[in-house]
């Protein structure tokens, strides 16, 4: 089948999604009052809460949302042929991303723009918020992981992208110094940056840097010589100020998003490619089976607990009007869902001209995981080759993307794991660790280089198939805790929270399912036991997710059977129920 | 909550006039999700952190002088006339809000991309798609004086 066609189909999908089921939920589940004042107006202030029009919203809420992960998982995730991972991105974005990053800005709108964290602890319990912060830690570890190895295995498979990638780094900060004392618009020189870059690329490509015979004289595999320099340069990185790097680093990489979006969908036209994955994999005995694991390998994409930050951190607090929720929640997971959809048709019709190609990088799951990112640069260098790109330098260039995405993510990971630490060494009263930036920094980075050098088979990559999978476990964890969260507020406001349990109920159904399989894995086979301790923890989180979110369900609807239908309680004589059915989103 | 008093209700109500955030007072990071978003989104909970409040100082030098701007606006301006703060790397709407500005003002095709890759300076004001100041954080007053005049109101 023409990827062209599959893309078409999909793209259609999400826009039918959009028109009909984000209406039902706009009016059926979320009741939404275009004269709710929003926090926006409420606090208006000219910082964090400004009233924004819903285009502009919509715009910096995807660029805030769209990076690597929903890259990675479903080319991965094609494994199990591409039929399967693409219903999942589609069903997923529809029924479960949308409602959930719908759900979670008009939960935060509603309760004056408070982040999902501050939410957990109010309408689940103050438990939660325990809970939460955990989840996050862990989740943070594995992302951290997760990336420092995606990068070294690029590095090592493109040598070609570590000049442009290194070279990066100064020239974000020369662009941004430039910017700052000049004061010009930073389109053009921005522009200027991603031509260098481009320029470095084509540097890079005849000057491929290979660090073997350094990796040889440490005595280290290579990869694990790469994840140690992208541990000491991200916790150099998170200690600078965000405006030295990571902001003009991000002027480069929006572009960069773009362009290697339109490279895609340009390059399925001209080229034409047929799909030549299998529609669904008859795959190796032994191998992990589709239920579950299809669905926490492709968390990002198809659902991400992550947005529910995002929606409820920033997003919130410049939503002009309650009903533009619809607009910038549901349509920011349709656009991740349409990066998911450029990953799948970059691993099933771009990287392989015949199946007999394809069958050679998916022979198994280990190898499949493994090289998917390596899968996924080759797919979208035959892309760009068909826009007449030369094809090793468009190879490089698709690694740059994935390289300076992952690495942003790390940097801003890192100093996010600090926060957290800090955080909780803050309720833990270790104020010797919170009050330390060095301290704090080091624990953050601790966990997740000792898991990504965890020793395991190179060449097969089961490390990285494993961390991946745990990533996506806790991601998908996080977004049951929020949709935990909408589905009470909902219930709280006698509307049938029925379409925000079913992805809760499926989500966390997964994940434990998943968490109780890699224990025995994990268990069985010597060199992975390291992570029994992580899996069991996780494990842990997830039941007692569970617990929290059943206990709030039921104390919710019976609160609500106690309610008279004008909204007074059962047995009280004039009393009204004050806080409405809402929560605390009641006004003067 | 903001409101405006409507004091000049002459005013044509297509008015739009965009405030460039200044990008060392911007928040993006381009992370993706992973960053929860932006560099508030980066703690999980700003206001419970003392450790992260000193750093957010540091981070937002010169966003209340910014905000102020913003609300001078806001509040002198009629309320159909539309404010907006627009982050500078939010490519995805200023480009085609510019570009479409520049056409209606009449400008050719060139002559429109121009305006929009000069557009988003530091800390522009643009009205209707024309820049009205850029380079430095102008004044409340200044900024009302000048989008006033491309308004063509007193």
């Amino acid at each position: 089948m023409p990827a062209f066609v599959v893309a078409v189909s999909v793209l259609a999908l999400f826009a039918l999604g959009f028109i009909y089921y984000s209406r039902y939920l706009a009016t059926k589940v979320y009741a939404l009052d275009p004269a709710f004042v929003t926090p926006a107006h409420e606090f208006a202030d000219g910082v964090d809460y400004v009233p924004t029009n819903k285009h502009v919203l919509f715009g910096h809420h995807f660029t805030s949302i769209a990076g690597a992960a929903p890259i990675v998982g479903p080319a991965i995730a094609v494994f199990w042929g591409w039929l399967p991972a693409l219903l999942w991105i589609v069903i997923g974005t529809i029924f479960a991303a949308g409602v959930h990053d719908f759900g979670a800005l008009v939960v935060s709108v509603r309760h004056k723009a408070k982040n999902i964290g501050t939410l957990t602890a109010e309408v689940i319990s103050a438990r939660s918020r325990v809970l939460f912060l955990c989840i996050i830690f862990f989740l943070l570890t594995l992302v951290n992981a997760v990336f420092a190895v995606v990068i070294a295995r690029l590095f090592v498979s493109y040598p070609g992208a570590v000049i442009p990638i290194f070279v990066e780094i100064p020239l974000a900060i020369a662009i941004g110094q430039y910017i700052y004392r000049t004061r010009t618009p930073a389109l053009v020189p921005s522009i200027v940056g991603v031509i260098a870059l481009y320029f470095l690329i084509w540097v890079g490509h005849h000057n491929p840097i290979e660090i073997g015979g350094f990796a040889d004289w440490l005595g280290m595999e290579p990869q694990n010589v790469w994840v140690i320099i992208m541990f000491i340069y991200t916790f150099i990185a998170s200690r600078l100020p965000v405006w030295l790097l990571l902001q003009p680093r991000d002027y480069i990489n929006s572009h960069q998003l773009f362009i290697a979006l339109g490279v895609t969908f340009a390059g399925v036209l001209v080229g034409w490619e047929t799909i030549v994955a299998p529609a669904v994999n008859d795959v190796p005995d032994g191998s992990p089976s589709i239920f579950p694991f299809l669905f926490i390998t492709i968390a990002c994409g198809a659902i991400s607990g992550f947005h529910s930050l995002v929606s409820s951190g920033t997003t919130s607090k410049q939503l002009d009007k309650e009903t533009d929720a619809r607009h910038v929640g549901y349509m920011g997971a349709l656009g991740e869902g349409s990066l998911a959809l450029a990953s799948v048709l970059a691993v099933a019709a771009g990287v392989a001209a015949t199946r007999l190609d394809w069958d050679e990088r998916y022979p198994d799951f280990d190898t499949a995981s493994g090289g998917a990112v390596g899968n996924f640069v080759d797919g979208i260098a035959q892309f760009a080759s068909n826009l007449g790109v030369e094809l090793g330098l468009a190879a490089v260039f698709a690694a740059v993307v994935v390289v300076s995405f992952a690495a942003t993510t790390m940097d801003t990971g890192v100093r996010l794991q600090r926060y957290v630490v800090q955080e909780i060494a803050t309720i833990l009263r270790w104020h010797w660790m919170a009050r330390s930036l060095t301290v704090a920094g080091l624990a953050a980075i601790a966990l997740p280089l000792a898991l990504a050098l965890m020793p395991g088979d190179d060449d097969r990559g089961f490390a990285f198939g494993t961390l991946w999978r745990l990533f996506g476990t806790t991601n998908q964890l996080t977004a049951g805790l929020a949709l935990a969260v909408i589905a009470v507020w909902v219930t709280k406001r006698m509307r049938n929270p029925i379409v925000i349990l079913i992805p809760m109920v499926f989500l966390l159904v997964m994940t434990t399912w998943a968490l109780f399989i890699q224990l025995g894995e994990f268990w069985d086979v010597d060199e992975r036991w390291v992570l029994v301790p992580l899996d069991l923890v996780i494990l842990v989180l997830a039941l007692w997710l569970i617990v929290e979110a059943a206990i709030a369900l039921r104390r919710t609807v019976a609160e609500r059977r106690a309610l008279n239908v004008d909204g007074t309680i059962h047995g009280a004589v004039s009393e009204q129920h004050d806080s409405g059915t809402d929560g605390d989103d009641t006004r003067p | 909550m903001t409101t405006a008093t409507p004091a000049e209700p002459t005013v044509d109500t297509r008015h739009r006039v965009l405030l460039i955030r200044p990008w060392d007072v911007s928040d993006g990071v381009g992370a993706g999700c992973c960053s929860g978003g932006s560099a508030k989104g980066l703690c999980v909970d700003p206001q419970h952190h003392p450790v992260r409040g000193g750093t957010r100082n540091i981070e937002r030098t010169g966003w209340a002088q910014f905000a102020r701007v913003y609300r001078g606006l806001r509040a002198s301006l009629p309320a159909d006339v539309t404010v907006e703060v627009v982050d500078p790397r939010n490519h995805l709407y200023l480009l085609p809000a510019l570009i479409r500005g520049a056409r209606r003002r009449g400008a050719r095709w060139p002559a429109a991309v121009r305006a929009a890759l000069r557009g988003p300076g530091y800390a522009a004001v643009i009205v209707d798609g024309q820049v009205v100041s850029s380079g430095r954080l102008p004044s409340p007053d200044e900024a009302l004086h000048q989008v006033r005049a491309a308004l063509g109101v007193a």
